[in-house]
């Protein structure tokens, strides 16, 4: 073979700064869409990416990924693996999918915002790929759960979720929207390769895909290990910028760029991937509970992330620690009290057996959660099931969008975290949610909950048939 | 007569709940209509209480027969509901 | 309260399913992708008047190049992810081929030093001018108000880096045979300071920086790409071949596929663009506001383009026959 080895030509191919001067740099690379921390041109060109792929390797490699996950799909359509799934699992795809599908296809644009005003050459030649990515991811994850929609109206959220205002929507969109849709390419970097994709989706593909494989669902293993082998290439694009912006003496910016998105995304995992591992995945195929996973694949793998980088961990890690054991259990017990107004069909896991698995991977949880679940039971035994639906809407925080929840029971330790700003009373799930909003309120200030909207009139009727109208969770 | 939403803590549940009362309630009110969201749904009742109102982190309950709108709270803030032993 | 009633299942998508034939693959992972249009008055879910938000409502939803339904768009040719990688894994293995051929051949050590000098000079720092492109299209991708646009402008950015791969591979190789023509070493040079480049470069500069999209789409698709098409795959293939450069002959014909996708989606948009009232004006407004500095840009390099008579006016012409073609 008479080909260059790629390596002798791949430093030209990303040799592509220039000192403009028909335009400014900085109109060229306007501050709020580059970010470029007031640093010139000249201290991005020495971001390295370590993962290296060049154009022919990349429509190469994923050419051969799409294949085989593609021919799996079709070896297993008429495996009737969705009418014969466990109706829990059922719900983790229903959970996955509208969540995720065109949150990934959104990337893109984060990805291409990257590749349009980033300094970094490198970076620009990445984004590139990674921008291809993400349109991979959106469109796979379309392609494949349609082939359900005809046999199950719930499946038209995978595409519907994002154009609704159903609550847990409006907290994904909040948080895709402030770490990656809204922020200038260095932000984008760090907010969304660095600090979500680097541990959360790991977890998110890889842990789910674990469980997948064990409930006999290959199909969608095979789709979700398949997606996470793109993610560890263009995860890597935030790495390098830190480098340089902590060599440039902008640790600070980075650092609590890293804290926001961290926190985001662990509020909005407690809510759709605690309940999925703890309580929606069969007994029999949970590899490992909730807390283990996010051990494993958050609190390790970022401490050493995090340190690797010369980043120090964030201010909260203790709060974080101790929140691993708890907050999924109430994102659980609101999505399921509330159950009307989710697009999917909430598993209880609260069996005899499922309780046992709970109380030994979280001790005390039948003194806490169990309280709550026993008075709930108890009403469905007798009858009573207009007690086992909400009559009101929980308070939501002002930040993650979430309900304001805490432990039940006899450790009973609900807060609420207020803030007046501007003359308006806001509140927070916790101590860091309110902080986040602290670090740029006039961000986040002028956004409505949906318990703002419902207070102000905008939700009519105002009970819950209006509440599921606004959410589009009604017929059609 | 006007709506006054606040945020019910309900000792004993698990989550901050929207409650819409009036500023003429006083607090007994307040806390019963609190505990239509809570009490036999996610809290046993317990008989051996009654339920007491105050705002959040204060160490003294308002007084039962205290009406919303001298209570000094305001729109949407949170108060705890919890429980006090009659014997 | 109870539980809501159970709803039928549908063939398709909802927004899918009014219509009677079974949707392509294309239309289930394409169509109706984004959801910043959903609230007027803030595109995203954060406070309506932060950075972000007003960006995209004065230059994706605030364009004067209005349409009443965008996302009615379909590229031509429906291409998907899977399909794009089918088809460039396929031109790029047809590339590489011709690349191992002509190396095992010595095809480089024919060439005349003359013509390794007007490759140093006019091909290698092409890779800016083509990334550029790449920047472009991943601009007009991510304020494009309907995902099969985004979608056409990505994959244009990732064949702009296609192009821009080739270059430096090539640059790389002639840097082997002809180590004193400045190979590798100054395209930047020439880029910022020869004059045959600096009619591109102002025009990119400039087209980099209109952010409405509207504008930005006619820009760069209908008026800045067709001036580099015609004259830096066209002219210098032209160039190339009377030189005996037959490797960049058939590398510019390779490229120029990837040119007559793209005209082809950009054809199905300025049709759909002049189905509303005023359109046709607007658009012909911003191609007289920029065609002269694409032909200045044509110009400056093509006129000094060896052994292509009458490139520069040419290429004009060839221009203006693409944009008659559209109806402009």
């Amino acid at each position: 073979m008479a080909v260059l080895n790629r390596m002798d030509w791949y430093d030209l191919a990303r040799s592509t700064n220039w000192t403009p001067n028909y335009v400014t740099e900085d109109e060229l690379f306007p501050p709020d869409l580059s970010g470029g921390f007031g640093l010139p041109q000249e201290a991005w060109e020495n971001y390295d990416e370590p993962y290296k792929q060049t154009y022919p390797e990349y429509v190469k490699v994923q050419r051969e990924k799409d294949a085989g996950a593609y021919s799996v799909k079709a070896a297993l359509e008429r495996s009737r693996i969705f009418e014969n799934a466990d109706p829990g699992w059922k719900s983790v795809m229903k959970a996955h999918y509208g969540a995720i599908a065109r949150g990934e296809y959104a990337a893109a644009s984060a990805e291409a915002r990257m590749m349009r005003f980033s300094k970094a050459p490198g970076m620009r030649n990445m984004s590139t790929l990674g921008c291809m990515d993400e349109i991979r991811h959106g469109q796979m994850q379309l392609y494949f759960p349609h082939e359900h929609v005809s046999k199950d109206r719930q499946m038209d959220w995978a595409f519907k979720a994002y154009d609704t205002n159903e609550w847990a929507m409006i907290a994904a969109r909040h948080f895709f929207d402030d770490i990656m849709m809204t922020r200038d390419a260095i932000s984008v970097s760090i907010m969304l390769t660095f600090s979500f994709e680097t541990g959360f989706t790991n977890m998110q593909f890889l842990g789910l895909a674990a469980d997948a494989a064990e409930a006999g669902d290959h199909t969608f293993a095979n789709l979700i290990s398949s997606i996470q082998t793109d993610e560890s290439r263009h995860a890597q694009i935030g790495g390098p910028a830190l480098k340089v912006l902590i060599e440039n003496g902008k640790k600070e910016e980075a650092q609590k760029r890293v804290d926001v998105a961290l926190w985001g995304a662990w509020k909005l995992f407690s809510v759709l991937t605690g309940p999925i591992m703890d309580y929606y995945t069969p007994l029999e195929h949970r590899k490992q509970s909730f807390k283990e996973f996010m051990e494993e694949w958050i609190v390790a793998q970022f401490e050493r992330a995090l340190t690797d980088m010369g980043l120090d961990l964030p201010w909260y890690w203790d709060i974080f620690l101790e929140d691993l054991k708890d907050t999924h259990h109430g994102m659980h017990l609101g999505s399921y009290y509330w159950r009307p107004t989710v697009w999917w069909n909430p598993a209880a896991g609260i069996t005899p057996e499922e309780r046992d698995w709970l109380e030994e991977k979280y001790p005390g949880w039948n003194d806490t959660w169990g309280q709550c679940w026993d008075v709930f039971i108890d009403n469905v035994v007798d009858g009573k099931m207009e007690l086992a639906y909400p009559e009101t809407l929980p308070m939501v925080c002002n930040m993650c969008q979430l309900p304001i929840l805490g432990v039940p029971g006899k450790k009973w330790n609900v807060k609420d975290y207020p803030l007046e700003y501007n003359g308006r009373l806001y509140h927070f799930g916790s101590e860091v949610d309110r902080w986040c909003f602290e670090q740029d309120p006039e961000r986040y200030a002028g956004h409505l909950s949906i318990v703002d909207r419902f207070l102000a009139g905008m939700i009519q009727p105002m009970n819950l048939e209006g509440a599921l109208k606004y959410m589009n969770i009604a017929p059609g | 007569m006007a709506l006054f939403p606040l945020g019910s803590n309900f000792e004993g549940d698990f989550v901050l709940q929207l409650i819409a009362i009036d500023t003429e309630n006083t607090m007994d009110e307040v806390a019963a209509a609190a505990a239509i969201h809570s009490v036999n749904r996610r809290v046993r009742p317990r008989p051996d209480c009654i339920m007491r109102v105050r705002k959040q982190g204060a160490t003294e309950f308002f007084p039962r027969d205290m009406k919303v709108a001298d209570s000094g709270l305001m729109p949407t803030e949170t108060i705890e509901i919890i429980w006090e032993k009659t014997t | 309260m109870s539980e809501t009633q159970v709803l039928q299942p549908q063939k398709t998508w909802t927004h899918l399913a009014a219509r009677r034939r079974r949707p392509s693959e294309y239309e289930i992972v394409s169509v109706n992708l984004h959801y910043n249009n959903r609230d007027a008055n803030a595109p995203y879910e954060l406070s309506p008047n932060m950075f972000m938000n007003e960006w995209y409502k004065k230059n994706t939803f605030g364009t004067e190049l209005k349409h009443p339904d965008w996302n009615a768009f379909r590229d031509p040719d429906e291409v998907v992810y899977r399909t794009y990688n089918l088809m460039q894994d396929g031109q790029e293995t047809y590339v590489y081929s011709l690349l191992d051929q002509f190396n095992e051949r010595e095809h480089d050590k024919a060439l005349d030093a003359r013509w390794a000098g007007t490759l140093a000079r006019f091909y290698a720092p092409l890779r800016y001018l083509f990334h550029t492109l790449q920047m472009a299209g991943a601009y007009i991708g991510q304020v494009s108000p309907a995902s099969t646009i985004t979608n056409c402008n990505y994959f244009q950015m990732a064949d702009s880096m296609r192009w821009l791969s080739h270059t430096a591979y090539r640059t790389k190789e002639l840097s082997l045979t002809f180590p004193d023509k400045g190979f590798g070493t100054d395209e930047r040079e020439y880029w910022e300071q020869d004059a045959i480049w600096q009619g591109y470069r102002e025009l990119m500069e400039k087209a980099l920086t209109v952010w409405d999209w509207g504008e930005a789409m006619v820009v760069v698709n209908l008026i800045a790409k067709p001036a580099i098409d015609e004259v830096v795959m066209r002219k210098l293939g032209e160039a190339a071949r009377h030189n005996g450069d037959t490797l960049l002959g058939l590398l510019t014909d390779a490229q120029l596929i990837d040119v007559s996708r793209h005209r082809r989606w950009q054809a199905a948009w300025v049709k759909m663009a002049l189905e509303t009232e005023g359109n046709l004006e607007l658009i012909k407004k911003w191609i007289a506001k920029w065609e002269p500095l694409a032909d200045k840009a044509i110009d400056d390099y093509a006129s000094k383009l060896p052994d292509v008579p009458d490139a520069a006016a040419k290429a004009k012409q060839a221009t203006r026959d693409f944009r008659a073609s559209l109806g402009l």
